[in-house]
């Protein structure tokens, strides 16, 4: 007998020496594929749509918030424009795209426009501020105004108001009784102003040392407010010492601490002492965005120091207003065609 | 193509007695049978299709055997392979034929105890050996020579230590 006969008897020998064991169903390894085929399916359809869920999330959010964008930006002029000021905007937009937090935006110029890559959506907005000069123009408040309304008058925008009652509020010089307790009244819209039509910002930026019909910058839930303002008492528009967001929002938007520099802080401080317990109008690119009555809890002005408040309505924008303000003016206005 | 339940009824005996005299632990060879099985069902149509769905069947409960033969032996640190004794003792006859197939599966590589399972146990041919362990046939016969070899060499140890 060869090797491998002894061996083959030894494993037939030895395999059925073992003790027979029952077989068990094969229902059960049936079930048992059923159970894991299905939690498999299950695991598959949560997946797909716990997938499609991230997805359709990352969209949204892609949408909502200012996404990775490429605009092209022409001079907001019609005559020519130098090379060496659309670098200057280069620069500045650079800055600007910076400071609200696209530090891998991208600016080029190119065929006698700017083309940025990589920068926010609202950038193509042509009321974005990213792309504008901003100009504050301080004026004085003569009388509210409600939102235009019937017929509209073609006559010359009045100087003063149908009646006193409509004139904005002021503290009579030597009234004590107010100083320290002040609690703004409640002025009624001119009804003589409901036929005029507001100001448009190019209007207003062509004709500053005019009055003006400007609307009031609010959360946009009511209706539009405006104030009858006098001419420009004062222009700022230089760059800015600094410009901060608040964080905490006012009811309906944000706030931009602004500190001016020295010089326009002097301004801002002739301007305001002479309208001392009179409102004041901030009149930026043709909207009010802050209409202080001047420090009328005070018994005399003190100065402000640069200090000024903007008002914005969304928190992007706050953002874009602080980074226009602290990039200082372009050299040409811009805007996104096509 | 065969059916699976089929299949199963013929070959199932034949499986968990391989894997008893592998691993000399009855529980043990249950539970790697019928994971093998279990792992040919899943692969059914595809398994069927081939000329010896045993072989496949015995190497699938082979390997996991051996992962869990090693990881209880790491667990409740056993003692070496050839030296444990088989858990029925009820002939002795039975157990000599046992301890002798025993020591020669302990005393040989994988691959090789691949080899003699398939040749002694499923009754498989050379070609169909190299099919089933993916191999050339020169390969399954130089496997198994050398696992006879060893056996043979075992075997007279065995002999030895029971004499």
């Amino acid at each position: 007998m060869s090797l491998t006969d002894q061996i083959q008897d030894l494993f037939d020998r030895a395999s059925s020496s073992v003790p027979a064991g029952e077989v068990p169903s094969p229902h059960a390894l049936h079930q048992r594929l059923h159970r894991r085929q299905l939690r498999t399916r299950i695991s598959t359809m949560g997946g797909g749509a716990l997938a499609i869920a991230v997805s359709a999330l990352a969209l949204f959010v892609g949408l909502a918030s200012n996404s990775a964008y490429a605009v092209t930006l022409y001079p907001r002029v019609t005559g020519s424009v130098a090379t060496t000021q659309l670098i200057a905007d280069k620069q500045v937009m650079t800055a600007r795209l910076r400071a609200v937090g696209f530090p891998n935006a991208t600016v080029k110029v190119e065929h006698g426009a700017l083309v940025v890559t990589n920068g926010p959506k609202g950038l193509a907005s042509p009321t974005s501020l990213l792309t504008s000069s901003p100009q504050l123009l301080i004026r004085s408040v003569t009388c509210y105004a409600g939102a235009q309304s019937g017929p509209v008058s073609s006559n010359p925008l009045p100087t003063t108001c149908s009646g006193p009652q409509y004139a904005a509020p002021t503290i009579t010089p030597g009234d004590t009784s107010s100083v320290g307790a002040f609690t703004a009244p409640t002025t009624q819209p001119d009804p003589a102003l409901s036929a005029y039509p507001t100001t448009t910002p190019a209007q207003d930026a062509a004709s500053p040392n005019a009055s003006a019909l400007l609307s009031i910058l609010n959360s946009g839930t009511g209706a539009t407010q405006r104030y009858l303002v006098g001419p420009s008492l004062v222009t700022l528009s230089s760059k800015v010492a600094s410009a901060k967001v608040v964080d905490t929002p006012k009811a309906g938007g944000w706030i931009v601490d602004v500190q001016l520099n020295p010089y326009e802080s002097q301004l801002w401080d002739q301007v305001a002492a002479e309208y001392f317990h009179h409102q004041l109008a901030i009149d930026l690119n043709g909207v009010i965005v802050e209409a202080p009555l001047i420090q009328p809890a005070n018994s005399s002005f003190s100065s402000f120091d640069g200090r000024m408040q903007l008002f914005a309505v969304t928190k992007s924008g706050a953002y874009d207003l602080a980074a226009a303000l602290t990039s200082g003016p372009l050299a040409v206005p811009l805007v996104a065609r096509g | 193509m065969i059916d699976f339940d089929t299949y199963y009824s013929v070959s199932y005996e034949r499986v968990r007695r391989a894997m008893v005299l592998t691993f000399r632990d009855p529980a043990l060879a249950e539970e790697i049978t019928q994971e093998a099985f279990f792992q040919t069902l899943r692969r059914w149509p595809k398994v069927s299709l081939l000329d010896h769905p045993e072989g496949w069947t015995m190497i699938t409960a082979l390997n996991k055997g051996r992962d869990l033969h090693r990881r209880r032996v790491r667990q409740e640190a056993k003692q070496p392979l050839l030296i444990q004794r088989p858990t029925d003792q009820s002939g002795e006859a039975r157990v000599e034929d046992q301890m002798m197939v025993a020591t020669l599966l302990g005393g040989v590589s994988d691959r090789q105890r691949e080899a003699l399972l398939l040749r002694y146990v499923t009754q498989l041919t050379i070609p169909e050996i190299a099919e089933v362990m993916g191999c050339a046939e020169g390969t399954v016969k130089a496997t198994l020579h050398a696992a006879l070899a060893n056996a043979s060499h075992l075997a007279k140890d065995a002999t030895h230590v029971t004499d």
